[in-house]
């Protein structure tokens, strides 16, 4: 069986990306802190097994993530989830190997594969709209909700942790193309709007 | 922006996170070896393409990555319903369009 004790770490080219701020003062876009992550593909009668394993709660409802001091799962799919945990202890991937039985599991560490970005203030919600055909506003998409979706041409997921605040998890190789995006959108006067 | 309900995630989401995926409801022959040519080729290229409500294969591609189906009409491309793939086509109510 091939080595997999080994772990990749790599970093994307953003060209320094570093903490952009809003002509408001108040919101702000910032790269998330390194993280694990799980891309996870389960039947739902291997929810409870693969909890165990991971040590997290799987969301009970589509496009929905739970978020605790241990970690937070996104489930984007039917059957498939996105589990996330900072910090990043690099250990995921032995999780690969684990044997569920009979059961349908597929555990795959993307721990390289994903970068986070956090937006947050009260223009955060006008910055993803400026690239996510979504509707972004309450009630469409409340605080708790995942979702998979577009951003610009990239895809995403998109993530409402609070009121003024959102993560957008993309792929480490689309995210120049999402950081130059939000920074044009930063620069667009006409996304200058206080929402409440 | 055109919406369209994908019954998986029981929302309307907008058009780019789909994926139009052909003619619903063509069911594969079980052995392909017992077909004519003709009937072979009529299996994979032959299709309604109706005008009025055409029952179709989407995917939410960009979104919880699932089949279903729909029905839209398309002389005016509105989307009348859609339905969980597998499940038989609804009895269709008249295009919006219909005299």
């Amino acid at each position: 069986m091939a080595d997999l004790s080994f772990n990749t770490v790599r970093t994307p080219d953003l060209d320094g990306f570093s903490t952009l701020h809003h002509a408001d003062g108040l919101t702000t876009i910032r790269l998330a802190d390194p993280a694990d992550r799980l891309a996870i593909w389960c039947e739902d009668a291997a929810r409870n097994d693969v909890a165990t394993a991971l040590g997290l709660a799987l969301p009970d409802t589509l496009n929905s993530g739970t978020d605790t001091d241990n970690g937070c799962v996104l489930r984007v799919g039917p059957e498939e989830y996105l589990a996330i945990r900072r910090p990043a202890r690099n250990d995921w991937h032995l999780l690969e190997q684990q044997d569920f039985g009979d059961k349908i599991v597929s555990l795959t560490d993307v721990s390289h594969r994903n970068i986070a970005f956090i937006l947050d203030g009260p223009n955060a919600a006008w910055l993803i709209a400026s690239g996510c055909p979504q509707d972004v506003r309450d009630p469409a998409f409340p605080v708790g909700k995942a979702s998979r979706t577009l951003f610009g041409k990239a895809e995403i997921i998109l993530w409402r942790t609070g009121h003024h605040r959102w993560v957008i998890e993309i792929w480490r190789s689309f995210a120049p193309y999402l950081a130059d995006h939000l920074t044009a959108a930063l620069n667009d006067p006409a996304i200058r709007r206080i929402s409440d | 922006m055109l919406l369209i309900h994908c019954p998986v995630c029981g929302e309307d989401r907008p058009e780019t996170e789909f994926t139009y995926a052909g003619e619903a409801h063509i069911a594969r022959p079980s052995n392909p070896d017992t077909l004519s040519d003709a009937d072979w080729a009529q299996f994979l290229f032959y299709r309604t393409n109706p005008r009025g409500i055409h029952a179709e294969r989407w995917r939410h591609t960009h979104g919880c990555g699932r089949f279903f189906n729909a029905l839209r009409d398309s002389v005016s491309d509105k989307f009348i319903q859609t339905y969980p793939a597998g499940t038989p086509r609804p009895a269709t109510a008249k295009p919006e369009n219909a005299q």
